[in-house]
């Protein structure tokens, strides 16, 4: 649930009953008289509904909904952003559109940017913050490669920053490049992200007209799933602390605040206005507006509505453009319509009074963290609220439902057990649907989100750039590929075993196992049980793992593998308890704290609060003047962990390597019943996508944060996180800010 | 020093300058600045530092600026050791920002051979509220910084740079994204007390690591730059070892992200400059020598209004740069520096080498010297609408945004530093730098010439999509990224020096030479570009007149992963132990190189770890051209020779040497149709 939706204007015109709606629904006279209309642009745009109908571009729309949009701004007197890819001719015609200067430079020249009413520079859009545009290959048709200027049949992917604006005031440069060459106002478009109100005033101090702040869940044409789903604020949380910067620092008249992303309706809007901005954004609304059914397939070019078609010379349907200008046009008159309405129950007569009123709404069961961002009060009646920590802990207990379809078709697009691209992020349309917005969150890490690098800090492309992800543990006697291995699997057959052990082999991971049976040639990749392990065997692993339970005495254990000169891990259950058995580990011969969400125990807590504890408590206590964390790895383990936005949050709550079981067996087709037929060959071709695949999405999202050396500058880096309206309790626990604070 | 730093005065705002100045000799006493908002906090200080040990010898009146709420107070104190006043001022700064609720203060410079002068404002008001212009203050060494903030609201004087621990400064354009990771590594050290901005971080890290551990400087530029696993992975295997080590050790002090950070650090014998350079080479980093001096700045305007002949250079991406007042220039953050940006004694004449082109017509004349870029430009505007076809500008120093949207038959002269973007959305005009170029040089550019007598520096020809550019010198990353043909317009670009790394990235038309003139009648060992050449390359060709590592070009896994791999078709019995070890061996483990030494169906399992769905597969050999390659390079080296004087002898050597040849292996529309057929 978006904190949008739960809202609300407080208290409406006294003069204003049910009754009084009553009348006026029948005689709209007052209603009628309200004005709609917004400045922007220090005065330079006038556009009558406060509406901007999103940066759509030519390529990702299938051409006619392009023009349909810049018609329908025409007719009723709004503003449309035709977005990266290039300037189709018939959208060049109508008036009210913008220009985008984004990374990919596509199709512009100092002509075409004079043609619109204003220039946008792209740094960033919601749905991926630090990511650039991305247009598949089987929809860069010969006109589409002629548009933009590219070769045919290959992905078209904008570089993830403009290579000329890496700060703020290249950045600035920029404005006043395209400002002194065309004379146009120019606006910058970036994703909601960390630290945005101190950019926002950045972007209005080096001379800009206006900010488009595009929040998570916003629309795209195709963008890896990963980072739509993890990275990035919602908007709500965003647009206040932008407009309170703004005035605070005398930069906010004049200068316009656009806010889109999941904007779906006039209340939202209105609330949004309220909340700060001037104008929404609104685009996956207007495709529904022309019949959008909302299949999250736009990247493979065949949508069922035609809205998002590949672009070929004889198409077999089209959308009828009468029809869609005239779904488009009817669709701003009624959002207009009901704007009025709400301005009237305000008792409001101009949209513009209602911008940054942040004492008309009010909060219903916000935690009052949330509430602080928004500048607003809150009214809390149920309790426990929404993102609360007893409800985050009993997910931890077991829930059902935990594995989703999506997750699990993620897993397996990964691998190539389905889909088209084994070993690739996986690729998804329009907004995300991810929790804790829309989904139903499944555990704290579903709170977080993760920081989209942009303006004064480039992203890093990892399709195109260097991007490392090599852990070392064990004082570096233990390379691992990638932050994440094989965790332990309960029961798991000698056949799946061996699958485990020789990927993890192959792939330069390493796999927890209780089998101490696995081929001794394989030894660098295992981390064996220590317990079970005879001393003839002590060639095999290349770690032990000794179970630190309360009372158990393990001393014994220690002394032998120290003789062994093997790494130790102690393997500690996620729980309140095991925490506090950390006063006691022994300093010489333990490598690290492995901890095991999969360990029954009675005060089982969820995995993100163990690390995030654990990691603090090492890294404040000593051992011969360093602090034991540099000492000691630690590792998260469990069934529980379903992808690489968990792996790269655990990472940045302070684990080193995460170790992952159920998803392995999922994205590979694995169970127990089919363990018979199951082919063995076949199993190791998935794993070793599923690891690639993975690897490439933990690099998008250390890109897109402008991490290039993971292991070295995202572990226990909480900075590059946030909770969205997380329990103040929970969030503490965690160490991390409280998304769109300051 | 303050002119240098106010000619940039475009790149900061009015919200936050400083200055910083160190003395080898320093003295007994420590100098002690705080921003204080009031006499109740004077005398709370005083008595901290009291209880804390610390005896304040003398102290100064406060400074107030107009309107300001904070005042500076200088004070000099007498103490035990540097330890105890870090922890005295660290303690005290905790208290008195009261956590960042009603900040009372804070301590700014606290070393004996530091002292750091900073506020709100421009560079030009913070020099005259210290009085820095009347008395002159000397040092050894000077650091000054004026920003944009956009990491925190910058309104206070304590978010200025320099930011100051003990006896160093340090001044950082950029945002580590490494900020939390290292935040986590001083407190877990015992640094406490930060006023939370990135930059901040950046001193304490270079005072804790040298101070505290007793790091070697070089060391502390190592720890920071975080070298590349793979340049380590080619170093000897000791040394790489070494580095592992020293950088795992200190895990958590490695900066991210984009950064440039000019530090200094006064020890017991002699000030350090240290400057500091990301991976991907974000901000932007000069620097200069002549015989007295070193420089490091954003910008080489700001070193040649103090210094106008020194001898200047770019250093290479992810390296520091370190010079002593004792050792002088330590590192200099360049193989091969002096071959490619040439010498102290050498340098001067390089940018008077050739005089003004021969013209038919006269020439407007325009005198950059006293303008801004937007009185330049707007007078080359003018020159230009009233008909001119050739305008000249002398005195041009770092102006940006010159020679756009210039139309055909128009040519524009232009004598000095051009500053950034250059000649951006050309359209047929013909443009020559008599002189070094900056930053994004010909971006979005159609058509016509771009012509530059010295080095340019990063993005050159940035989405060009015609005409021509060639440079004498040398250029910096990401040259000709995004370049693009489009119909009958092939854009060619001719380099004489040297480029760095992502050379070629996204390029998709047009042909890149790359000529390294200099090492022509060298047996060079070494490669003309850096790592990751044609990253993400869709089309055209690229041409160096060097030997290219194949590992150098696009981006392949690291050795280590790939030998875990190689290791693990053994184990399936897909290669025998000779194949095995003779593929360890190898030092160049690129797919191209692999596929000569690993039969199937081994190959094919391996290929799985270079694949990406985004790039195509790219072809390279290093070759003497053949006719086709003649035919693509031959017109615009022939140029590039008549304009910069290259005689026939050389002309011929380059024609005859050989050049790594870069492509992409073209698909066949079949392939195409079958995607497309397999997607749907």
């Amino acid at each position: 649930m978006r904190v949008l939706d739960r809202v609300v204007f407080g208290d409406v015109d006294p003069a204003w009953s049910n009754r009084e709606f009553m009348r006026q629904r029948d005689n709209p006279s007052q209603v009628n008289e309200i004005d709609t209309a917004v400045k922007l642009a220090y005065g330079r745009i006038k556009i009558d509904t406060p509406i901007y109908l999103g940066d759509m571009s030519f390529g990702a729309l299938s051409g006619i909904p392009n023009i349909a949009l810049a018609r329908a701004a025409d007719r009723t007197g709004v503003l449309t952003g035709t977005g990266e890819g290039g300037l189709n001719v018939e959208v060049s015609k109508s008036k009210r559109i913008t220009i985008q200067w984004a990374s990919g430079r596509f199709g512009v020249d100092i002509d075409v940017l004079k043609l619109g009413l204003g220039i946008v520079i792209k740094i960033g859009q919601g749905a991926k913050p630090g990511i650039g545009g991305h247009l598949p290959a089987l929809k860069v048709t010969e006109p589409i490669s002629l548009a933009r200027r590219i070769p045919e049949g290959r992905d078209a992917i904008s570089p993830a920053p403009h290579h000329d604006i890496y700060s703020i005031e290249d950045l600035g440069q920029r404005i006043w490049a395209l400002k002194e060459a065309t004379g146009k106002p120019v606006f910058v478009k970036v994703g909601a992200t960390n630290y945005l109100p101190y950019i926002a005033s950045g972007i209005a101090r080096m001379g800009a007209d206006g900010i488009i702040m595009d929040g998570h869940g916003a629309g795209t044409g195709a963008a890896p799933a990963v980072v739509k789903d993890n990275i990035g604020l919602p908007i709500d949380l965003a647009v206040s602390w932008v407009d309170r910067i703004l005035r605070e620092q005398g930069l906010r008249d004049g200068f316009s605040v656009i806010a889109a992303g999941m904007v779906s309706s006039a209340e939202d809007s209105a609330k949004l206005m309220a909340l700060g901005a001037d104008v929404v954004s609104i685009g996956t609304a207007t495709l529904i507006g022309m019949g959008c059914l909302m299949v999250h397939k736009c990247h493979l070019g065949f949508c069922p509505a035609v809205l998002t078609n590949k672009i070929i010379a004889n198409p077999a349907k089209v959308l009828s453009m009468e029809k869609s200008v005239e779904w488009t046009s009817n669709l701003i008159w009624g959002w207009q319509e009901e704007l009025k309405w709400i301005l009237r129950a305000l008792g409001l007569r101009r949209a513009v009074d209602l911008i940054g009123r942040r004492d008309l709404i009010k909060g219903i069961n916000l935690n009052p963290e949330t509430a602080e961002v928004l500048g607003i009060n809150t009214e809390n009646t149920i309790f426990p609220l929404i993102g609360s920590s007893p409800e985050l802990i009993e997910y931890a207990e077991g829930d059902r439902d935990y594995w989703d379809d999506a997750s699990k078709e993620h897993l397996q697009q990964l691998s190539g057990t389905t889909g088209r691209s084994p070993g690739e992020a996986m690729i998804t349309s329009m907004g995300s649907i991810a929790p804790p917005l829309v989904d139903k969150p499944r555990g704290i890490l579903d709170w977080l989100i993760c920081d989209g690098a942009q303006v004064t800090r480039p992203s890093i492309d990892p399709y195109r750039e260097e991007i490392e992800t090599a852990c070392y543990l064990a004082d570096g006697r233990i390379r691992l590929s990638s932050p994440f291995f094989f965790g332990r699997v309960p029961g798991a057959s000698k056949k799946l075993s061996e699958i485990l052990t020789r990927v993890a082999f192959s792939m330069g991971l390493i796999f927890d196992t209780d089998d101490n049976a696995m081929p001794s040639a394989l030894g660098r990749a295992l981390i064996l049980e220590g317990a079970e392990l005879s001393s003839e065997s002590k060639s095999l692993p290349c770690a032990v793992t000794v179970r630190l339970q309360e009372g158990l005495d393990f001393a014994q254990d220690l002394r032998r593998f120290r003789e062994i000169h093997l790494p130790i891990f102690l393997r500690v259950p996620s729980s309140e308890e095991a925490i506090s058995w950390l006063d006691n580990i022994p300093q010489t011969g333990i490598s690290g704290i492995l901890v095991d969400w999969d360990i029954p125990s009675e005060s089982r807590i969820d995995i993100g609060i163990s690390i995030a504890e654990i990691d603090k408590i090492l890294r404040h206590r000593m051992w011969d003047g360093e602090p034991q964390r540099s000492q000691l790895d630690l590792l998260a383990s469990g069934s529980r962990i379903r992808g690489a936005g968990d792996i790269f949050k655990l990472i940045a709550l302070g684990a080193d390597a995460v170790g992952i079981s159920e998803s392995a067996l999922i994205s590979i087709g694995y169970t127990a019943e089919k363990m018979d037929r199951f082919d063995f060959d076949v199993g190791l071709e998935r794993l070793e996508n599923l690891v690639l695949g993975l690897q490439k999405e933990v690099k998008l999202l250390a890109g897109a944060a402008g991490v290039s050396s993971v292991h070295k500058s995202l572990t226990g880096n909480r900075e590059l996180i946030r909770s969205i309206d997380l329990d103040p309790i929970v969030r503490r626990r965690l160490d991390v800010k409280a998304g769109g604070g300051l | 020093m303050v002119r240098a730093i106010e000619c940039i005065r475009y790149r900061g705002s009015n919200l936050g300058a400083g200055f910083a100045t160190f003395n080898t000799r320093g003295s007994d006493l420590y100098t002690v600045k705080a921003f204080i908002d009031g006499d109740q906090t004077r005398e709370y200080i005083t008595r901290g530092l009291e209880m804390h040990g610390l005896a304040i010898q003398s102290e100064e009146e406060p400074i107030w600026g107009d309107r300001m709420t904070f005042g500076s107070w200088k004070l000099y104190v007498k103490a035990s050791s540097d330890a105890s006043v870090s922890i005295a001022i660290n303690n005290l700064n905790e208290e008195l920002m009261n956590g960042g609720k009603m900040i009372r203060g804070r301590f700014y410079s606290f070393g004996r051979k530091v002292e750091v002068y900073k506020n709100v404002g421009y560079p030009l008001d913070v020099a005259h509220l210290y009085g820095l212009l009347d008395e002159p203050v000397n040092g050894d060494m000077w650091i000054a910084h004026t920003r944009q903030p956009t990491n925190s609201p910058g309104l206070l004087p304590i978010w200025s740079h320099p930011f100051s621990s003990g006896n160093v400064a340090i001044v950082h354009n950029g945002d580590i994204s490494s900020f939390g990771a290292n935040l986590k590594f001083l407190q877990s050290r015992g640094v406490g007390s930060l006023v939370g901005t990135d930059s901040e971080v950046i001193a304490y890290l270079v005072d804790y690591l040298a101070r505290v551990e007793g790091i070697s400087m070089e060391d502390v530029g190592t720890i920071l730059t975080n070298p590349y696993d793979r340049l380590l992975s080619r170093m000897a295997t000791e040394k790489a070892s070494n580095i592992r080590r020293l950088i795992h050790r200190f895990r958590g002090a490695q900066l991210d992200g984009p950064f440039t950070v000019v530090a200094g650090y006064g020890d017991d014998d002699e000030s350090y400059l240290l400057a500091v350079i990301d991976r991907s080479k974000f901000r932007p980093i000069i620097i200069g020598e002549d015989r007295d001096r070193y420089f490091v700045a954003s910008e080489e305007c700001q070193i040649r209004s103090i210094s106008p002949h020194a001898t200047i250079w770019t250093p290479a991406p992810g390296r520091y740069i370190l010079a002593s007042t004792k050792r002088g220039l330590i590192e200099g953050g360049r193989e091969d520096r002096e071959m490619f940006y040439g010498s102290l004694q050498t340098s001067a004449p390089k940018l008077q080498k050739l005089s003004v082109t021969k013209t038919t017509t006269t020439p407007q004349f325009v005198d950059a010297a006293g303008l801004n870029y937007h009185e330049l430009n707007s007078k080359i505007k003018t020159e230009f609408a009233e008909g001119s076809k050739e305008v000249s500008v002398i005195n041009v120093s770092g102006h940006r945004y010159i020679g756009f949207n210039l139309k055909v038959g128009t040519k524009l002269a232009l004598h000095g530093i051009a500053g950034n973007c250059l000649g951006n959305f050309n359209q047929g005009g013909n443009i020559v730098v008599q002189g070094n170029a900056s930053d994004d040089v010909g971006d979005v550019m159609h058509s016509g010439r771009i012509v530059i007598h010295g080095d340019a520096r990063d993005v050159l020809g940035q989405a060009l999509q015609g005409g021509r550019i060639l440079v004498r010198g040398n250029v910096g990353n990401r040259a000709v990224i995004q370049m693009r043909e489009y119909r009958d317009s092939k854009p060619a670009v001719v380099i004489g020096g040297r480029g760095d790394d992502y050379f070629g990235e996204y390029m998709a038309g047009g042909v890149a030479i790359l000529l390294g003139l200099d090492t022509i009648d060298a047996d060079y060992p070494g490669q003309l570009v850096g790592e990751f050449v044609a990253t993400g390359m869709l089309g055209g060709t690229i041409y160096i007149r060097s030997k290219v590592r194949s590992d150098s070009i696009g981006l392949s896994p690291p050795r280590a992963d790939i030998l875990s791999y190689l290791e693990s078709l053994y184990y399936d019995g897909d290669i025998d132990i000779d194949g095995l070890n003779k593929l360890r061996a190898m030092d160049d483990l690129s797919i191209n190189k692999i596929e000569a030494s690993l039969p199937e169906p081994g190959l094919s399992k391996i290929r799985a770890l270079y694949r990406s769905k985004y790039s195509a597969p790219l072809k390279s050999e290093y070759r003497r051209l053949s006719q086709v390659d003649l035919d693509l390079v031959d017109p615009p080296l022939r140029e590039f020779c008549s304009e910069f004087g290259i005689d026939d002898e050389k002309y011929t050597k380059i024609r005859e040497s050989n050049f790594t040849v870069i492509s992409v292996i073209p698909p066949k529309t079949h392939d195409i149709r079958k995607v497309q057929e397999i997607e749907e």
